[in-house]
C-alpha cells in the first residue's frame, strides 16, 4: 500500500473500513501514516475472522492504539515468545492468567510494583506446573504486610 | 618545359589514347573496377589512420585503463542500462523487504488483538513477577 493511499483521512475511508475501525474514529486523523496503514491492513483481515475474533478485535482496538510504541513492541515480542511455547505450556499460561486475575487488587499492585523479573535473555517467563496446596487446591500468594520482598 | 618536350608528351598521349580507344569493353570494365577498388582501399586506409590518431590523442588524457577504447566503454549505453537495472533491482528488493516486515507486524497485531488472552497478559509486569515467584 503506497504512503499517500495509507494517509487517507477518516472521511475518505470506505464505509466498511469506517465500520470496522469505528473505535479509532476520533483519533484516526492524528495517527501517523504508517499506523493508519497497519490498521487498514487489519481491517482487510476482519472479514476472514470468526465472529468472536471480530468482537475481540473491536474491544481491544482502542487499548492497543493507546499503548506507546515501546509497549506495542514489547507485547509483540512477548506474544511471539508465547507462540513458541508447546501447546501444553500455552494452556498453562492461560490458566495462570485467570488465576492471577482472582488475586485481590492490592496483591496484583504489589507484584506490579516490583522490579521486573526476567531470565538471562530478557524473555518472557513461562510457568512450570502450578504450585498446589497439600489438598490439591491452587496455591495463592499474598504480599507480606511489611518487610522486604522475598528473594531480595 | 621545352618545345621538344611538349612534342614528345603529345605523341605519348596520342599513342595512349589510340590504345584505350581500341580496348575491348570487358578489359576497360575490369580496369575501371580495379581502379575503383584501389581508390576505396586508399580511402579506408586514410579513415583508419585518422581514427588511430584521434584515439592516441584522447588516450593521452583518458582516465580508464582500457587506453584508446576508454571513452567508448563509459559512453556505452549498455553499460549504463546494466547499472540502472542493478540499482532498480536493489531498490525494489529493499522495498519488498520493508513491505514484508510491515505485513508481518500487521499479522502479529491481528493475532494479538484476536487472541483469547487480553493485551495485559503480555504486558503485565505484576503477572510476570507472580509467575516467577510462584515457581520458586
Amino acid at each position: 500500500m503506497s504512503a499517500p493511499a495509507a494517509a487517507q483521512p477518516w472521511s475518505r475511508l470506505s464505509p466498511q473500513e469506517q465500520r470496522i475501525l469505528s473505535p479509532l474514529q476520533h483519533d484516526w486523523d492524528r495517527l501517523e501514516p504508517q499506523r493508519r496503514e497497519k490498521w487498514r491492513g487489519l481491517a482487510q483481515r476482519y472479514p476472514r475472522m470468526s465472529p468472536p475474533e471480530q468482537e475481540r478485535l473491536q474491544q481491544q482496538m482502542r487499548p492497543w492504539a493507546e499503548l506507546t510504541p515501546d509497549q506495542r513492541r514489547a507485547a509483540r515480542e512477548q506474544y511471539r515468545s508465547f507462540q513458541n511455547l508447546p501447546p501444553e505450556k500455552r494452556e498453562e499460561f492461560r490458566r495462570r492468567w485467570e488465576e492471577y486475575q482472582r488475586l485481590p487488587p492490592e496483591a496484583r499492585r504489589e507484584y506490579a510494583n516490583r522490579p521486573p523479573l526476567r531470565d538471562g535473555g530478557g524473555r518472557m517467563y513461562y510457568p512450570g506446573p502450578p504450585p498446589r496446596n497439600p489438598d490439591g487446591s491452587p496455591r495463592v500468594y499474598y504480599p507480606a504486610p511489611s518487610g522486604p520482598p522475598p528473594g531480595r | 618545359m621545352t618545345t621538344h618536350d611538349d612534342d614528345f608528351a603529345r605523341k605519348v598521349t596520342g599513342y595512349l589514347d589510340q590504345g584505350t580507344a581500341s580496348m575491348r569493353a570487358g578489359t576497360a570494365y575490369r580496369l575501371q573496377l580495379a581502379r575503383q577498388q584501389a581508390l576505396e582501399r586508399l580511402h579506408v586506409g586514410q579513415t583508419v589512420e585518422q581514427g588511430e590518431l584521434a584515439g592516441a590523442l584522447a588516450g593521452a588524457g583518458a582516465t580508464t585503463s582500457s587506453g584508446g577504447g576508454g571513452r567508448s566503454f563509459w559512453l556505452s549505453g549498455k553499460l549504463w542500462l546494466g547499472i540502472l537495472l542493478i540499482a532498480a533491482a536493489g531498490v525494489g528488493y529493499q522495498q519488498y523487504q520493508s513491505w514484508q516486515a510491515a505485513r508481518e507486524v500487521v499479522e502479529t497485531d491481528a493475532q494479538i488483538l484476536t487472541s483469547d488472552l487480553p493485551i495485559d497478559a503480555y504486558l503485565d509486569r505484576g503477572f510476570q513477577n507472580w509467575l516467577k515467584q510462584d515457581d520458586r
